[in-house]
């Protein structure tokens, strides 16, 4: 065996490992391998003191010390979670009251989901078509126009009228839905003398002039016409 | 937490007496510092006190106690090691040992501890336990779950890795 060889077998020698014959006669013969198999132990009985000073004991009643600790640890059995949960179940009530809220807001413009009653508070979500926009009735006119009004729209006011107006306006009124009673209740005659329109001065209308139309037989004009129109009419 | 059963925390009563050494030795390999390891150790008995009725096999509770006391000391060792490195950055930097200073005991047992942290986990608990143990390796069989063999296959490879590690300060600069 050389030198150059030795070397390993020399490390796992002084390392605890195992040696073969061959290598001992080696060592014995060269004094360089010699030297470095002492190398060797050294470091290894440097490790081992290095190790050693691992053996340290706890200082005092270690034991002591370790039953006031769980008897510390017992009286508050995980206190910081239970200081924690009031936090977190606010914080968690506030999100799903917020999602909630953001769920059921209708937006414009676009598709929304809603929570459905078989799905709980969280479904998956359901796409609507946009809301269509609300009815509104325009001014005061909505009870003698007869459209419905909206849910929410507050009632109209009270129509002020000069007494001639407001007779003219229910008449009308009356013959075009036969609503009079609603419509009676919205209108309002001024007080005499407290309104700046104009009295009308002759409240009699006119006689509509009904002249007389001659109205005659699509036939007539056939027969009278082309060859093109008599042969459509047949 | 407290046990419910007397006689349950008779036997706990029984197992620390006879296991504080352990778990703090072991605590004690890993961070090297006293105060750590006492608190470490403190904490892996409230763990093992708290967990303690679960526990089917307690013939297998210094196997046990030694898992808790080890991964609360890793855990305690990277908090320190980025405590230091945060204090470190602020610090300017020491001048570097020569090697005389570092054939110093003192200075060669640092060298030892640090080439032990570079072991892999599975060498590094083998070593430490090996060594609180008196180096009685059935008993680290019986603690680590693994047979003997086995444990004398890694402390063999754990040694030989050490010493390629400090190799270069036992011999000197010319090496190095």
């Amino acid at each position: 065996m050389d030198c150059e060889r030795s070397q390993t077998a020399i490390a796992e020698w002084a390392h605890g490992g195992l040696a073969s014959a061959e290598l001992r006669a080696h060592v014995c013969e060269c004094p360089s391998c010699r030297l470095r198999l002492e190398a060797e132990r050294q470091l290894a009985r440097a490790i081992d003191r290095g190790l050693e000073a691992l053996l340290v004991d706890p200082q005092g009643e270690f034991a002591a010390r370790v039953r006031e600790r769980i008897a510390r640890t017992a009286a508050q059995p995980h206190g910081s979670t239970i200081q924690w949960l009031p936090s977190v179940a606010a914080t968690l009530g506030v999100i799903a009251l917020g999602g909630i809220t953001y769920m059921a807001t209708p937006r414009a413009g676009g598709p929304r989901s809603r929570p459905t009653e078989k799905s709980g508070l969280f479904p998956h979500p359901v796409l609507l078509p946009p809301p269509r926009p609300p009815i509104r009735a325009v001014g005061n006119t909505g009870a003698l126009s007869g459209l419905p009004q909206a849910r929410r729209q507050p009632r109209p006011s009270e129509v002020l009228l000069p007494p001639g107006q407001a007779a003219a306006l229910l008449s009308f009124s009356e013959s075009l839905w036969g609503r009079r009673g609603h419509a009676a209740s919205l209108l309002k005659t001024t007080p005499d003398g407290e309104t700046d329109l104009p009295e009308p001065a002759d409240l009699t209308v006119a006689p509509l002039e009904v002249k007389p139309v001659v109205v005659r037989p699509l036939e007539a004009e056939v027969e009278s016409g082309d060859g093109v129109s008599n042969q459509r009419s047949e | 937490v407290s046990l419910p059963d007397p006689a349950l925390h008779g036997e706990f009563e029984r197992r620390l007496a006879d296991s504080s050494t352990l778990a703090f030795r072991v605590a004690y390999g890993v961070l090297r510092n006293r105060e750590d390891a006492e608190d470490v150790a403190q904490e892996a008995f409230v763990k093992a006190y708290r967990k303690f009725e679960s526990l089917r096999d307690r013939l297998r509770f210094r196997a046990w106690l030694v898992r808790i006391a080890w991964r609360l000391a890793l855990d305690r060792q990277r908090a320190n090691r980025r405590r230091e490195r945060r204090e470190r950055a602020s610090i300017e930097p020491e001048p570097p040992l020569s090697i005389e200073d570092a054939a110093v005991s003192k200075e060669f047992q640092e060298h030892v501890w640090r080439a032990i942290d570079e072991l892999p986990e599975a060498l590094r608990v083998v070593v430490i336990l090996a060594a609180i143990n008196g180096h009685d390796l059935n008993e680290v069989g019986a603690l680590l779950g693994v047979p003997e063999g086995t444990i004398k296959s890694r402390l063999h490879r754990a040694r030989k890795d050490l010493a390629e590690r400090l190799r270069w300060i036992a011999s000197g600069p010319k090496q190095r």
